[in-house]
């Protein structure tokens, strides 16, 4: 548990230099990304069911989902 | 946090969730239809069924609707019916192992509750659990609060969360802080008179960044805080030998837990994609665990297929054992606790049935590997299950 604010710290910086290092890509080049099949797995519609049935199995959870990401159109 | 799928209760409390389930997804339908047409309704049915002989019924309703142009409202219950194999005490494990206890009844000697699996006699358990989630769009900022009530005859849980969503890069990065703070009541079914409480709190952080045109990366965070009894009232361990009687569970009642993952998702092209997934946790219980998952999707016309495989290990509670030759502070032998590692299998399908109804179904087969004794588990080895989710949406 020790190791957790470091891999926070790790993750924090990761996710800076990720964004500036990123290039803009414009609306108009996101035509794949919007895509369904480029839908994060953790966003799939059955998503909340599989989670629920392993946490009754299982001791980790949560760590996915969120928002953003694929033709950025809302 | 709640354990969803502890307990017992009436039987025909699983019919009439069902009415209540159906009435609340009348009134959505009709919400639904008087406040526009962005506004959508989802009903999804689950199903679960183990190779210990639980199975589970969810059905599900989902509405959405846009207040106005900026404001949006989801409501969703759902119910989980819970059943199992009765339990046969003549097949007990420790039964056979002291013929001493093969008379009477199992209320002989025991609360209605078998006490090494941890099952109740005839056992069935209805949760139901009503959420609702508001969300408010400002220029590129979403904020979302939430609120949660769940309820089984012997569990009530109340989680109430706000969430700040920020769009930022041109919509290259989104970046994501929640929290929620869970209050959770257990009242033991032989016991109402007995209330234990826990509390929960937990942060999350998940940002997901644009790569390029043909690629996204997701990172997630979450640190969660959980205080008051974490034991299983109906969890019991085996103290010295077979003929001794089992005494409850005890787990420290403080938890700190952490978790990371990422997410990375590239088009193949062709409408097709592969995703790689990681996961770390670890909390202060000594539970160390990670999580490998891939996917690829493939769409054909309006519908996407996916196949997935996902691999999952832990290791144990630093108390957590099997069997306690002597008594201890600290004693439990859930089997969530144990070292193990389980895999998942899946297969989906979704896509839109015309222009007003989107249909999704996956089925998922779970398998659990472990080395555990089980001479004194009414199971006779690790679970395997498999998971069906079947969804439609009128939009």
């Amino acid at each position: 548990m020790r190791a957790a604010p470091a891999l926070l710290r790790a993750l924090g910086l990761a996710g800076l230099a990720l964004c500036a290092g990123c290039a803009t890509v414009q609306p108009w080049e996101k035509a794949e990304l919007g895509k369904p099949c480029m839908q994060f797995s953790g966003d799939g519609p059955a998503q909340a069911f599989r989670a629920h049935a392993l946490i009754t199995n299982e001791q980790a959870m949560g760590g996915e989902g969120g928002s953003g990401g694929g033709c950025g159109c809302r | 946090m709640s354990r969803p799928w502890a307990g017992k209760a009436d039987p025909g409390a699983a019919v009439a969730a069902a009415r209540r389930l159906g009435a609340a997804l009348l009134a959505g339908c009709l919400l639904a239809a008087g406040l526009g047409a962005d506004s959508s309704m989802g009903l999804r049915y689950s199903h679960y069924d183990g190779s210990d002989g639980v199975t589970v019924v969810s059905p599900e309703g989902d509405v959405h609707a846009d207040l106005d142009d900026r404001s949006q409202v989801a409501l969703h219950y759902g119910v989980d019916a819970v059943s199992a194999a009765s339990f046969n005490y003549a097949k007990s494990k420790t039964h056979l192992a002291d013929p001493a206890r093969m008379v009477g009844d199992c209320k002989t000697c025991h609360n209605p509750v078998d006490a090494i699996s941890g099952a109740s006699l005839n056992y069935r358990d209805t949760r139901q659990e009503l959420g609702v989630t508001f969300i408010r769009h400002w220029g590129e900022t979403d904020l979302k609060p939430s609120y949660i009530h769940s309820q089984e005859d012997d569990y009530t849980s109340q989680t109430v969360g706000m969430s700040v969503a920020q769009n930022l890069f041109s919509r290259d990065t989104n970046l994501e802080l929640g929290y929620r703070h869970g209050d959770n009541q257990i009242q033991p079914v032989w016991d109402k008179a007995r209330v234990e409480e826990m509390g929960t709190d937990t942060a999350t952080l998940a940002l997901t960044q644009v790569l390029g045109r043909l690629s996204e990366l997701r990172l997630n965070a979450e640190l969660s805080d959980l205080r008051g009894f974490l034991s299983n009232p109906y969890s019991f361990v085996q103290v010295g030998n077979l003929t001794t009687q089992p005494a409850a569970e005890s787990e420290p009642d403080e938890r700190l837990q952490s978790v990371l993952g990422a997410a990375f998702k590239q088009s193949l092209g062709w409408d097709s994609s592969a995703e790689l997934d990681y996961r770390y946790y670890g909390d202060d219980w000594g539970v160390t665990a990670g999580t490998v998952q891939g996917q690829v999707d493939k769409q054909w016309g309006p519908f996407t297929v996916d196949a997935g495989w996902r691999h999952y290990s832990q290791s144990q509670a630093w108390f957590f054992r099997n069997f306690y030759a002597q008594p201890r502070a600290y004693m439990s032998r859930d089997l969530k606790l144990a070292a193990f590692s389980d895999d998942l299998f899946s297969l989906g399908l979704r896509g839109s049935l015309g222009e007003d109804w989107d249909l999704d179904m996956s089925y998922s087969h779970y398998l659990r590997r472990d080395g555990l004794d089980y001479r004194l588990y009414f199971s006779n080895g690790p679970v395997a299950a498999d998971l069906l989710s079947v969804g439609f949406t009128y939009r």
